[in-house]
């Protein structure tokens, strides 16, 4: 199960990770607020409760990092993790040198993939003689820590994120007219590609669409057809609903800026999910509006690209 | 308003609740207001109450109906019937 790591805040991130340690390591668990904490989001002494496992546990000063991305498609394989990592070597050699580290965790909510999870755990030994280091990725988080202490899940308020919601008129109409505050107004000579996309009845099968527009195969199982078509209905009904045709006209605005915008910074991407996260970015780091309703956004981008209003067709 | 988009529910648009009206006046010589709407409102859902108003000024602009403000209630004009 997936509990949509990437929709909590980097703060919020932490507590949870040390709130999982509790579990593992044992209620010693202290956690560091938020500031400079050398390389620490939280520490432990002791011998751990039940990891890795309970017949040899590891023992000693234990530190717990976590890194958090509000990328959902993020992996330990990317590059920015990698730069992650040389960093947290730097902070974990101080701490080897005045002896406050034993044993060391690092968890994110990136994918770990195993060939390249395994090289950054030899560099990190390697380079700072702490032997008893983990990455841990938000597989093992979701699957062997979340699933198995629901109370977590549901401290932390995780199911809202997880099971399908009941995503309201009230709560589209507020991501329209939101997507319509962040962009800018629209400029008249587009106009028209708007009266285009509005009268554009065309639709091609999506494995074209996807090969077309370099979208990942499993990006488009895994987050738009797994998570996102659910709601898809909803919004079309919310659009074709004649009391809703100010908002709709606000909509073909904004599908008619994000075409635009998808146009001309292209080029600037490899995989279309990049171009999802890029306007993600974009819009919702301006709003605070959105604090509620984030996992509604890649909703409706997801909706604009399954029914071709972005993207190349 | 009148040409449909994309999202058009061709049920509740302009052009379908304003045929439907032309129906009605074809089988009644004279229909009131709130009688027209709840003949549209049964056949299409409450979701076509938004589009009534526009379909019979479309209708009226088109020179197919007329009003008598007398008794609130529409017929079809001569070359109509």
């Amino acid at each position: 199960m997936d509990y949509r790591l990437e929709l909590l805040d980097n703060s919020t991130f932490e507590d949870l990770v040390n709130t999982i340690c509790q579990k593992i390591l044992g209620t010693g668990v202290i956690s560091f607020s938020p500031g400079k904490d050398g390389g620490r989001d939280g520490k432990f002494l002791g011998t751990a409760q039940n990891f890795p496992d309970n017949i040899k546990p590891w023992s000693g000063k234990f530190i717990i990092q976590a890194k958090h991305t509000n990328n959902p498609i993020a992996s330990c394989s990317d590059s920015d993790f990698e730069r992650i990592v040389k960093d947290e070597i730097i902070k974990i050699k101080k701490l080897k040198n005045t002896g406050d580290i034993d044993c060391y965790l690092l968890f994110t909510n990136r994918k770990y993939t195993g060939v390249k999870g395994e090289e950054l755990l030899k560099e990190i030994a390697t380079e700072t003689g702490v032997k008893d280091a983990i990455i841990i990725g938000k597989e093992t988080i979701n699957d062997r820590y979340l699933n198995l202490h629901k109370e977590i899940v549901r401290q932390y308020r995780l199911d809202l994120h997880h099971i399908p919601f009941d995503f309201s008129d009230e709560e589209i109409k507020d991501i329209i007219l939101i997507f319509n505050q962040q962009l800018k107004s629209i400029e008249n000579d587009i106009k028209d590609e708007v009266d285009r996309i509005k009268h554009d009845f065309s639709f091609i099968d999506k494995k074209d669409k996807n090969k077309k527009n370099r979208l990942g195969e499993e990006y488009f199982q895994n987050e738009i057809a797994a998570k996102s078509l659910m709601d898809f209905e909803k919004i079309e009904r919310f659009l074709a609903l004649p009391q809703n045709e100010e908002l709709k006209e606000y909509y073909f605005d904004v599908v008619s800026e994000l075409s635009n915008l998808i146009t001309i910074k292209r080029d600037n991407f490899d995989a279309f999910e990049e171009i999802f996260l890029f306007i993600y970015k974009m819009v919702c780091d301006g709003s605070n509006e959105l604090k509620g309703t984030k996992r509604h956004f890649w909703t409706f981008l997801h909706y604009m690209y399954y029914n071709c209003e972005i993207g190349i067709k | 308003m009148i040409r449909p988009d994309r999202h058009t529910n061709p049920d509740f648009s302009v052009i379908n609740i304003s045929a439907l009206i032309l129906k009605q006046l074809n089988a009644f010589y004279a229909i009131s207001y709130d009688s027209l709407l709840k003949k549209v409102i049964d056949a299409l859902g409450e979701e076509s109450k938004e589009n009534y108003p526009y379909a019979l000024n479309f209708l009226f602009l088109l020179g197919k109906l007329n009003y008598q403000q007398e008794t609130d209630s529409f017929t079809l004009t001569h070359e109509n019937k």
